[in-house]
């Protein structure tokens, strides 16, 4: 059986918060085995988002999943979380200085140094 | 007993993220050590930098001792009025149509007021969305929109994963003369060190160094990343990269009695200040600049 999920409609044009991407599991049909997940006028996806469709997607092993009509920054944050979640990351960081001021004044002198 | 009576400094619109914050320790830790009531004097006050006068609001949302503001200037009272200073504007079980009608009105402004949102509100996705495309209207700058988006998402969505608090707090002031846009936002929650030490994560580098566990945070080393993989955590660097070695903006946060800044300018560093000093929660300062590098491609930041 397959079952289309027009994201729009649950969720509205943003896709913010993971506590959302939850909510997908439960529209999804038990005994669906072709889901397609329709970004049609999605305007933004953020990575806590995409990360959790991932979660889902992965829960949900026995389906396969598609994505339509994605737009180009959806398309790439669903590749670049799907490629994140395969390796471990490397920070990469400048490193960083790390201080400890015990008063107020050694912080002022500090700042004002700046 | 005669009220303590606190000097509220004019802090000005060039004044650094820094020497904000250094006002702001002075105030708060003033208020908290007062044997009585306070008064907050703004009588030198013509001007207070967003970076100074959002997390001065929350901390008086939230502080248990009395507050009073006196010699306030009409156009400053006027501001203080407008922002929502003295209360924050609410937004609980707001259905999103609701939240657009309210939020309207500032499009036309340079400012979003204080706001509040619960964490428990199914629509605060849609809170963030609508802030975004005010800030937008009010900059005029369609190209920060996804940067704006990215933020929002991530940071408030930190908020309701780690912080425990009732309610996240938010504020932007669109500075025009400088460029930019000042965004507040803020949870009043268990702070980082604190996530880390429930989750009993890390607690080897981390020990009882509140400034390594803002580090850690950070990095992207997350209090709730699957086994084998490390899917999360990204929300903090990936902004703060976007932000600062994308479009030349700065980041400073503040946890607890510990503060992190980055700025362009190299400046990239974690303090301690926990012997003097206790934020209660999380606030994170962003300052975005309005104009976008050429070469600046959302993108190019994406991990």
């Amino acid at each position: 059986m397959k079952q289309n999920i027009r994201l729009i409609d649950i969720f509205g044009t943003d896709l913010f918060s993971r506590a959302k991407a939850r909510e997908l599991n439960a529209k999804i049909i038990h005994n669906a085995n072709e889901v397609a997940l329709d970004f049609y006028g999605i305007n933004f996806m953020s990575r806590s988002f995409t990360d959790e469709l991932f979660n889902i997607i992965d829960a949900n092993g026995d389906k396969t999943f598609n994505f339509l009509n994605c737009n180009e920054t959806t398309k790439a944050m669903l590749k670049s979380v799907s490629e994140g979640r395969e390796h471990e990351r490397k920070l990469g960081l400048p490193h960083p200085k790390m201080y400890k001021f015990e008063n107020q004044k050694q912080l002022v002198d500090f700042l004002i140094a700046q | 007993m005669q009220p303590a009576r606190i000097h509220i400094p004019n802090v000005r619109e060039d004044e650094r993220i820094g020497s904000s914050f250094n006002h702001l320790i002075r105030v708060v830790e003033e208020t908290i050590h007062a044997q009585s009531k306070v008064i907050w004097d703004f009588k030198d006050v013509h001007f207070l930098h967003p970076f100074f006068l959002a997390p001065l609001a929350i901390f008086k949302c939230q502080s248990e001792k009395e507050i009073r503001c006196e010699n306030i200037s009409l156009p400053m009272q006027s501001y203080l009025n407008n922002i929502f200073f003295d209360r924050t504007l609410h937004f609980e079980n707001a259905a999103k149509e609701t939240a657009e009608m309210v939020m309207e009105q500032y499009a036309e402004k340079s400012y979003v007021p204080l706001c509040s949102f619960s964490m428990t509100d199914a629509n605060k996705d849609a809170f963030g969305a609508i802030v975004r495309d005010i800030i937008v209207r009010q900059t005029k700058s369609t190209k920060i929109s996804t940067p704006i988006s990215y933020f929002l998402g991530e940071l408030i969505d930190n908020i309701y994963e780690h912080s425990e608090s009732p309610n996240g707090y938010l504020f932007s002031q669109f500075l025009e003369h400088e460029g930019c846009i000042d965004l507040c936002i803020a949870d009043t929650g268990i702070t980082i060190f604190r996530s880390y030490e429930k989750a009993g994560l890390f607690q080897a580098e981390i020990g009882q160094d509140e400034s390594e566990a803002l580090r850690m945070a950070n990095e992207g080393r997350s209090t709730k990343n699957r086994p084998g993989a490390e899917s999360r955590g990204y929300g903090i660097s990936t902004s703060k990269r976007m932000l600062v070695e994308g479009l030349g903006g700065s980041f400073f946060m503040i946890s607890g009695g510990a503060f992190h800044r980055y700025e362009k300018n190299s400046l990239n560093y974690y303090a301690e200040v926990k012997d003097f000093f206790h934020w209660n929660g999380t606030l994170i300062l962003l300052r975005i600049p309005i104009n976008t590098p050429d070469n600046f491609n959302y993108i190019n930041y994406l991990e």
